[in-house]
């Protein structure tokens, strides 16, 4: 027969921790909707941007640009992997790890080939067991004012392409698609995809014309940069969503372990009491 | 043939619809783009978009952006 104390010990704490993923949730819930307007902001302004860069992409001109040079031989990739800064948020970052690991294993390249910008904690502690050579690592936390790893971090990677030291670079992240459910994705952003066909090749005139290079230069790092932004913002908002979720279940799931234990504690109690009053019985009539 | 004009600054979408006639504050001058103009990219810098719908016309104020216009569509990105 079970403990009648230690019973009442285990519901006490699962009662403790039903309250702390309580909060939790609460939690999440709250820095979700902040984390889902800043996204929603952003998003037409990036999408806007993504649709001129395609125009621009567009015009066989312009790909004398550095940022659009195929490389034949691809002898190193990178990966910007968008992770999160804490956990206790189901399956997020494994997702994440999983796509990652998968995309790098498909592409056959020694491991100190492959080089990582990481943001997000988590991303840095799972993959520095690998031996993949970590060439960054950021924090994945949009602060409003100061967004300055962001362009470290898109300065650092549009550099090591047009030096060479890498040859092709990936996105990977958590893309926002409801509360619900968050898709992983892996997209390759550099070099830049252009249409092989010209659809429009008028070409353009590019101001202020004495540094066209420079204009463009600028505008495709800028580029980087918002693809970075609406992604961490992305990844931000499916974070909470997603912790939100686990906090639910897990709430859920204390629930029901306590309900299932007081049961137990009840038939335990129960059987004490029968016990009892049989033994009373049993002396009452030995006396008659 | 219309000319569509987008602005879209970070926080939101400022325009988007089709005007007749639109000036914009180029880094090299002010320029003005009719149906029809050339593509081109080009930086702004501080002062007004106008853009004239019929007999209305508006203005939005500008401090730092950039300008792409292709088959007929300008889309203006600002910062801040």
């Amino acid at each position: 027969m079970p403990n009648l104390k230690s019973i009442k010990r285990k519901i006490a704490s699962v009662k403790n921790t039903r309250q702390i993923t309580k909060a939790m949730k609460m939690v999440a819930g709250a820095k979700l909707k902040k984390a889902q307007l800043a996204m929603n902001e952003f998003k037409p302004y990036a999408s806007t941007y993504e649709k001129i860069i395609q125009n621009i992409a567009n015009n066989t001109i312009l790909h004398n640009n550095p940022l659009f040079e195929v490389r034949e031989h691809v002898k190193n990739i990178g990966y910007l992997i968008i992770s999160s800064d804490r956990g206790l948020c189901g399956s997020f970052n494994i997702n994440i790890f999983k796509e990652a690991l998968d995309s790098i294993k498909s592409k056959k390249l020694d491991n100190q080939n492959i080089k990582l910008y990481i943001a997000g904690k988590k991303g840095t502690d799972f993959l520095k067991r690998y031996n993949y050579n970590i060439k960054h690592n950021a924090s994945a936390t949009v602060k409003n004012a100061e967004n300055d790893f962001i362009g470290e971090l898109s300065d650092i990677v549009s550099k090591d392409f047009i030096n060479g030291e890498i040859d092709e670079l990936y996105f990977i992240s958590n893309r926002y698609v409801s509360t619900l459910t968050q898709k992983t994705d892996s997209i390759k952003i550099l070099p830049i995809e252009k249409n092989k066909e010209p659809i429009n090749s008028g070409g353009y005139i590019i101001e202020p014309d004495s540094n066209e290079e420079e204009v463009l230069t600028k505008i495709f790092n800028d580029f980087i940069y918002t693809e970075i932004n609406i992604r961490l913002l992305e990844s931000n908002a499916g974070e909470q969503a997603s912790r939100m979720n686990a906090m639910d279940n897990a709430t859920r799931n204390a629930g029901k372990m306590i309900n299932k234990l007081t049961l137990t504690y009840n038939k335990a109690r129960q059987t004490a009491v029968t016990l009892e009053i049989l033994d009373l019985v049993n002396g009452a009539n030995a006396l008659k | 043939m219309p000319l569509k004009l987008k602005i879209v600054n970070t926080k939101k979408i400022l325009f988007d619809d089709e005007v007749d006639y639109c000036e914009i504050p180029a880094k090299c001058g002010i320029e003005g783009i009719l149906p029809g103009h050339i593509n081109f990219i080009s930086f702004l810098k501080e002062g007004k978009i106008k853009y004239k719908i019929q007999d209305s016309q508006n203005e939005i104020e500008v401090k730092e952006g950039f300008a792409e216009l292709s088959d007929n569509a300008i889309s203006i990105l600002l910062k801040g």
